[in-house]
């Protein structure tokens, strides 16, 4: 009787006990489940909040930049956004035009043909960055109307010309006959000038967005 | 189960003591003579009904206990006991509660070569009775956990270890050579008890004594019996003598009166009445101040302290082992309902703190979006509508990375203009800036070169050294930011000669 009862009362508890230890594993499987599913929603939305991170700065970044490039688009000269690239007749009418201002009779330039920049320093949304080298030889009355012109020919080239090798030389003295000849105007002088340089200039894209319609004024 | 609650049955050759232990109070206490219908109704309906789960203990008093030594040789503990069992086992009494003690082996002063080599061994039996047996039956079918079997004279040993301390104190030995003592005890379930002790080994003999209060030999009955123990003894200790011995009596006051007129000079008592005794071993009310027993001192000394020794019967072992796995499984419910509980709790602190982490993280996200819509709704400001903003960004970058490429020529010119001072006449002037052909932008150095001649009025090699090195230091000082790179006055020059002019050539480098 005593047995059976205990038996009874064993077989109970142990039910009870198995009932127990599942009820255990099954709070610490679902503790554990749960904790996973969490961390991966907090780890989605960490990552979610990480790109709008990004996205904010580099939308700082831009504005940063943007106020920056401003700033330089209002100061930039006329001369530097005109995107009509690189032509010859272009040129020559320039030279033409800043020789005859400086008494320089026969200027002579070489242009080699313009290439399109592809690399990633120059590659740019809405134009093209043409670019060229050329020499120029000329002879001046004096050193001071030599650089006078080198420098007014450069400013008056549109985009950026950069001077790689300029030689302004004198091989002797002035005499009579060279200075009645630069009067009457058939000799330039005896500085001689050489000049080398690169041009990197705008051209337009036509694939792309609109042309500058309006130049800005020189301030 | 928290609480520490036993029943605890002593039984004797006169009775049977039944108490319920709680803590340190005997809630109940039952003497019966005699475990007939009548007593177990009794004790049914009051204490067995009541508390149907506190353990029983058997704590056996009778005379009928044999305490025997043997001599083993001194082996491994594993060995001995299964030759101690094989010898039980061999034993032909076949009805006795049969159990053992390896004793402890003492410490001697002397070396004893012979003691080292050998192991004593205590063999106890108690003779199955009736009583004894209708207890086991009775208990056996009583829902309550049957322990086990115990004797007193082995549990008496927690008296004797509780008094121990008092008894050194009250002790009038000088120079003890052995640790025995003699314990004598009146319990109203055995009669007069003599309990022989080792401090370390525990129980070495016992017997019961039988005394008259009214006899007038009583106290040489008494000092006989203590010499015919002492004469035993004699057998297992060699060097033993009554002088010896410390003799504890806890007896009735009555007893003790009598006894204080032993005239033997050779021993040592140390006297307690039962009351003394169980203050002495604080274990206070236990005993009333004129109580003659110590039954209940015992039952209350082996409720409190660890079982010594246990005695096990088929029918007891058989039904141990389930109270075991159900008290095993009842521990484990337990704990896995605290453990459960505490899951819940954590579960639910996880929860709160998961869902804290949670919306921090979106409040985070939020407040980002937020941010991103507010900047974009600002856009990038205003400028020309008619100029898009790309192409404002393509203008500045390259106006960033070439519009510094020239050098101002005729600012440079000008500076030199110190020149005409020192007597240079420049004969050629040349720019060098290498760094951005062929579409490489390397923005490091240029150079400016002048070439012309020093005039020296006197024409004196002197002041053409003077001058130059004047010119030569008004250079680097003007450009002392810039490297200055220059051609020397040869060392060979022909002093005798006169220089009216000479060639100079410098170069400035410059660095971006």
């Amino acid at each position: 009787m005593k047995e059976v009862s205990l038996k009874r009362k064993t077989l109970f508890s142990s039910i009870i006990c198995f009932l127990l230890v599942c009820g255990a594993s099954f709070l610490i499987y679902m503790i554990l489940v749960q904790e996973k599913r969490s961390e991966k929603i907090i780890k989605r939305i960490k990552n979610e909040t990480v790109s709008i991170r990004s996205n904010i700065e580099d939308l700082q970044m831009k504005k940063k930049d943007t106020e920056k490039y401003k700033k330089i688009w209002n100061s930039l000269t006329p001369n530097k956004k005109i995107t009509k690239g690189i032509k010859l007749d272009d040129i020559n009418s320039t030279l033409k035009k800043v020789s005859d201002k400086y008494g320089i009779l026969d200027p002579q330039i070489k242009v080699e043909l313009p290439k399109k920049l592809t690399t990633s320093k120059f590659k740019r949304k809405t134009v093209d960055i043409i670019y060229t080298s050329a020499n120029i030889k000329f002879s001046a009355a004096s050193d001071v109307k030599a650089l006078l012109f080198v420098s007014d020919l450069m400013k008056s080239l549109h985009g950026y010309p950069i001077i790689t090798n300029l030689n302004i030389r004198k091989n002797r003295e002035y005499t009579r006959d060279d200075l009645l000849q630069i009067s009457s105007g058939q000799k330039s002088g005896l500085i001689i000038g050489r000049m080398s340089f690169v041009w990197y200039a705008y051209r337009e894209d036509r694939k792309r967005t609109k042309v500058i319609k309006k130049i800005d004024e020189a301030k | 189960m928290f609480s520490k609650k036993s029943i605890v049955i002593t039984i004797g050759d006169h009775g049977c003591v039944v108490a319920l232990q709680e803590g340190d109070n005997i809630k109940k206490r039952i003497f019966v003579d005699r475990l007939d219908d009548s007593t177990k109704v009794e004790l049914n309906k009051n204490i067995f009904s009541s508390d149907k789960k506190s353990p029983v203990y058997l704590l056996i008093d009778t005379s009928d206990q044999s305490y025997r030594k043997k001599i083993y040789p001194s082996i491994r503990t594993m060995d001995l006991s299964k030759i101690i069992k094989r010898d039980l086992a061999n034993d032909g009494d076949d009805k006795s509660f049969k159990n053992y003690r390896i004793l402890k082996q003492k410490k001697s002063k002397e070396k004893n070569k012979q003691n080292a080599s050998r192991q004593e061994c205590l063999f106890i039996s108690i003779s199955t009775s009736k009583v004894i047996e209708s207890w086991v039956d009775y208990i056996s079918a009583l829902p309550n956990y049957l322990v086990g079997i115990y004797t007193l004279p082995i549990e008496g040993f927690h008296i004797f270890k509780a008094l121990s301390k008092n008894i050194k104190e009250q002790s009038k030995i000088k120079n003890r050579r052995n640790d025995v003592y003699f314990l004598i005890v009146e319990n109203k379930t055995s009669g007069v008890r003599q309990m022989v002790f080792s401090e370390s080994q525990g129980l070495i003999f016992t017997r019961v004594v039988r005394y008259d209060l009214n006899d007038r030999d009583l106290v040489k009955k008494y000092e006989k019996d203590i010499l015919s123990t002492i004469e035993y003894l004699k057998r297992l200790f060699v060097d033993i003598s009554s002088r010896d011995i410390d003799i504890v009596n806890i007896l009735p006051f009555e007893l003790l009166e009598k006894i204080k007129n032993v005239s033997h000079d050779e021993l040592h008592f140390v006297n307690y009445t039962p009351c003394q005794a169980a203050l002495e071993a604080n274990y206070s009310n236990t005993i009333p101040k004129n109580g003659k027993n110590c039954d209940l001192l015992f039952s209350k000394s082996f409720h409190k302290n660890r079982k010594i020794l246990k005695f096990s019967i088929p029918k007891v072992q058989h039904l141990e082992k389930f109270f075991i796995l159900l008290n095993v499984t009842k521990y484990v419910n337990v704990a896995a309902m605290i453990f459960i509980f505490i899951s819940l709790l954590f579960f639910g602190v996880t929860l709160k703190k998961l869902d804290e982490k949670t919306e921090v993280a979106e409040m985070r996200m939020h407040n980002a979006s937020k941010e991103l819509s507010q900047l974009r709704s600002l856009g990038l400001g205003k400028h020309d509508e008619d100029v898009d903003i790309e192409q404002i960004f393509d203008f500045g970058r390259t106006e960033t990375l070439l519009g510094k490429a020239n050098a101002d020529l005729l600012d440079f010119y000008i500076k030199l203009k110190f020149l005409k001072e020192f007597g240079v006449k420049l004969d050629e002037f040349e720019y060098n800036n290498r760094n951005y052909i062929d579409g490489n932008v390397n923005n490091i150095d240029y150079s400016f070169v002048f070439k012309g001649e020093l005039a020296n009025k006197s024409g004196d090699i002197d002041n053409l050294f003077i001058e130059f090195d004047a010119l030569t230091g008004e250079i680097k000082k003007r450009f002392k930011d810039n490297k200055v790179i220059h051609s020397e006055l040869p060392r060979n020059i022909d002093f005798n000669q006169k220089y009216y002019s000479y060639p100079i050539n410098f170069e400035l480098k410059f660095n971006k």
